[in-house]
């Protein structure tokens, strides 16, 4: 029995990416750790609720750029799709039509912009950076274009008052057993797709394609399915940010989500999730993402510039992303010839 | 009185504390053609390399052309004129003939091309040496036969005194390989050594003039012209051995079926494979098994006759989902275009879990209980989390273990045997009596029949896309190789 338990944790620490995982983790603890000496705020409770709410919107993109990025692909267009969601769900709202039918107008505009993205790279087999630099173009138009160019009113101008706090404390502002509700809908959907990636065949197809697309062919594998379902996964994520965008201002920004599609690779990377496809764990995205909030959190409180901000975070990107390539190559230890 | 080309004296060559030449004795005479049988494949790229290149060794010397090229107390690392032949061109693809013979070339310092004084001296060496190519073709539109003469041929014209070829069974068809074989022979009589490395024996005993085996990095035996045939090498591979298993094909119905079919390199092929046989087709040309391929996984369809599975037609859309038919493939370069090598053994293992039982979702315990059964099979490998850590064999191994925990109806191999030592491949034909033992009808198409007539039941032979003779397995012995 004894054994058995033992060789469990050990297979479930011998996983591939798990190292990563635990090293993002232990990044985390030791960078909250340093700014809670700094500055004893970092620990108080309402920092930590703040904290995990803020992240929440990272983990969200995290997750839909960790599929594409564990498929061996990237979506550019992510960023604009928050936008989009934002402005569509904004404006329909301050046109007084009910949240509901906003939410699912905006989400049925994503998934289009996912299934479009997905036939581009799986079916025609574009770059994908090319093909979501297209329609990241085409959907951050798209949010400009939902209310003439302009941002939106305050949503509680159509919806009314009432249904717009609900709206608003349903995505951001309202909590459930003391937490933020921001972060129980991300909480909620990273163990969806966490169980998706994990356990299904949809999961194996998607690190298959990642690891090595012909073999995934000849193992049956419809690469083109399953690279739509990978961006459908993004397109979701992305609408569900954009909504807490839009709860969070009560209103519509045209730039809203603007750069999200670089955190969400950032969360993914620093959590362990290959750039070069096959590899990484959704528990890693979960920690990147809290180690890149907790980043920003931390430097904002003792009063780093913005500037201070992005240097220490584009170091730690890079160098999650040499540490990956340093381990694939195996090149720890050897000297380059 | 012989000239001795090449002399390895107790060479031994460690890297990372592994042994991978250890103590080995070889040497070779100007005009022979030496073969090189590899039983397990240590050591084998690495005194290719040290011929080449002369690489530092831990002990030993090595003498080329009556000079001390490398020894343990000093090596210069300066390169020996050897050419070396393997799947893998030398030749700059996008480029032509004459590019690759001249321009390509150490010392060749003109900055002006006329490439009509090239082609000229090229035409007239390539006659000499009784070498036919066209010297305009660009190289990427040669042929693998053509390929390796032009080879050879910029060897020569380096002034190679040997030439290593290595494998070559593995990417040239048994029309080219005896053209291949016909050319080495002539080189050979003009005083140019040949080291013919392979893994079958029968292919290397057709060829050489002796043939040393070389063992975890040791040369074990040297056959002379008069030990080549099976009752000297037999000794060698018994421990290989492998019982065979009882298949119980089916005589009457079969289950997969080829009417007259025609493609753009089938002309009017027919055959039907029945359940638990092997059937070996012989590709003479090396052209087919593509498009055989093509037929059964959808890429293509039949320009004329039909193929039937379980006499019902092999539609379009079956072939597409040609799993769920039953149907499983191993491709030539099998471990390149299976596996997964960020995944783990036992993901490996399981990938085509759950279209065997026909869910997303598998219970833990059929993963628990796969690991249990497998492990009494492949040993502590089954936790390995990376497959890149496996040896060839292991990794081939599991290609054929996942196929085995598939167990589809139709496994169709191209060139099965064409990776791997000897020992690789006794491990894929038991694999593969294990396969045929569960019932799997087994199509193996090949281009070099030497050791899957162990466990064929039928051998068909084709040339130019059609059947021109078929052997029963009492007939085998009547092959001509």
């Amino acid at each position: 029995m004894n054994n058995n338990k033992q060789s469990a944790i050990k297979r479930l620490l011998g996983t591939r990416g798990m190292g990563a995982v635990l090293t993002a983790f232990g990044g985390l603890v030791i960078i909250y750790i340093a700014f809670g000496i700094i500055d004893q705020n970092v620990f108080s409770g309402q920092n930590v609720m703040n904290l995990l709410r803020s992240m929440s919107k990272y983990l969200l993109i995290g997750v839909g750029q960790s599929y594409l990025l564990i498929t061996g692909n990237i979506d550019l267009s992510i960023g604009s799709m928050v936008g989009m969601s934002a402005m569509i769900s904004a404006t329909m709202m301050t046109r007084g039509i009910s949240p509901a039918v906003a939410m699912m107008v905006a989400l049925i505009c994503c998934l289009c912009c996912g299934v479009v993205n997905g036939i581009l790279v799986g079916k025609f087999k574009l770059p994908p950076f090319i093909a979501t630099l297209g329609t990241m173009f085409v959907t951050r138009g798209a949010a400009y274009m939902v209310n003439n160019n302009r941002n939106t009113d305050a949503i509680a101008t159509g919806i009314g008052k009432e249904a717009g706090d609900s709206f608003q404390n349903f995505f951001y502002y309202g909590k459930t057993f003391g937490i933020f509700n921001t972060f129980w809908i991300a909480l909620v959907l990273f163990l969806v797709f966490f169980f998706l990636l994990s356990k299904t065949r949809t999961g194996r197809h998607i690190y298959a394609i990642g690891s090595n697309v012909d073999a995934a062919k000849l193992s049956g594998v419809n690469v083109v399915t399953t690279t739509i379902k990978a961006y459908l996964v993004s397109s979701v994520c992305a609408c569900v940010v954009g909504l807490i965008l839009c709860a969070q201002a009560g209103m519509g920004n045209m730039e809203a989500g603007n750069m999200y599609e670089m955190y969400g690779v950032a969360a993914g990377v620093i959590g362990g999730i290959s750039p070069l496809g096959g590899t990484g764990l959704l528990l890693g995205t979960f920690a990147g993402a809290a180690v890149w909030q907790t980043l920003e959190n931390g430097l904002n409180m003792i009063g780093a510039q913005v500037g201070i901000q992005r240097l220490v975070i584009g170091i730690i990107v890079v160098f999650s992303v040499l540490l990956d390539v340093v381990i694939r190559s195996g090149n720890f230890g050897k000297k380059s010839k | 009185m012989k000239h001795e080309l090449l002399r390895m004296d107790h060479v031994t060559m460690i890297r990372n504390g592994d042994t991978l030449l250890d103590n080995l004795n070889f040497q070779m005479f100007a005009g022979e053609i030496m073969g090189l049988l590899t039983g397990r494949d240590k050591g084998r790229g690495q005194l290719i390399d040290l011929i080449c290149q002369n690489l530092p060794i831990s002990f030993g010397t090595v003498w080329y052309d009556g000079k001390i090229v490398n020894s343990y107390s000093h090596s210069n690392g300066n390169t020996n004129r050897v050419c070396v032949i393997e799947q893998t061109s030398h030749l700059v693809q996008g480029l032509s003939v004459v590019d690759n013979l001249f321009v390509l070339r150490k010392g060749f310092k003109k900055y002006f091309i006329n490439e009509r004084i090239l082609q000229e001296q090229a035409k007239a060496f390539f006659e000499e040496n009784e070498i036919h190519v066209n010297l305009l073709k660009r190289v990427s539109s040669l042929t693998s036969l053509e390929r390796c003469l032009v080879e050879l041929g910029k060897g020569l014209l380096l002034g190679c005194r040997l030439i290593i070829i290595d494998n070559p069974g593995n990417f040239l068809s048994q029309y080219e390989l005896t053209q291949f074989q016909k050319m080495l022979r002539k080189v050979r009589d003009n005083q140019i050594s040949v080291l013919y490395i392979g893994n079958h024996h029968q292919e290397l005993f057709r060829i050489a003039d002796r043939t040393s085996l070389l063992y975890d990095g040791s040369i074990i035996k040297i056959f002379e012209q008069d030990e080549m045939n099976d009752e000297q090498i037999a000794p060698y591979i018994t421990e290989w051995f492998v019982p065979g298993a009882e298949a119980e094909p089916d005589n009457e119905a079969g289950i997969l079926h080829f009417h007259n079919v025609h493609t753009k390199h089938l002309q009017g092929l027919r055959f039907v494979l029945h359940r638990g046989e092997c059937l070996t087709i012989l590709d003479r040309d090396n052209q087919i098994a593509q498009d055989i391929l093509s037929l059964l996984t959808g890429g293509e369809t039949c320009i004329q006759g039909h193929i039937t599975l379980d006499h019902k037609p092999f539609t379009l859309n079956q072939a597409a989902n040609y799993l769920e038919s039953g149907l499983s493939i191993i491709p030539k370069d099998c471990t390149e275009s299976l596996l997964f090598w960020e995944r783990t053994y036992m993901e490996n293992l399981t990938f085509l879990l759950d279209r065997k039982l026909k869910k997303s979702l598998i219970p833990g315990k059929i993963y628990k209980s796969i690991r249990k059964e497998y492990s009494h099979i492949v040993g502590n490998i089954i936790n390995e989390t990376s497959i890149s850590n496996l040896s060839l064999g292991e990794q081939i191994a599991l290609v054929y273990h996942r196929i085995w925990l598939f167990k589809p109806r139709v496994l169709v191999c191209i060139q099965p045997l064409a990776k791997g030592d000897m020992f690789v491949r006794m491990k894929i034909l038991a694999l593969l009596r294990g396969i045929l033992k569960g019932g799997t009808a087994v199509l193996i198409i090949t281009a070099n029949i030497s050791d899957t007539l162990d466990i064929a039941d039928r051998l068909m032979v084709v040339e130019n896309g059609t059947c021109v003779v078929t052997y029963e397995k009492n007939e085998f012995d009547q092959v001509d190789w």
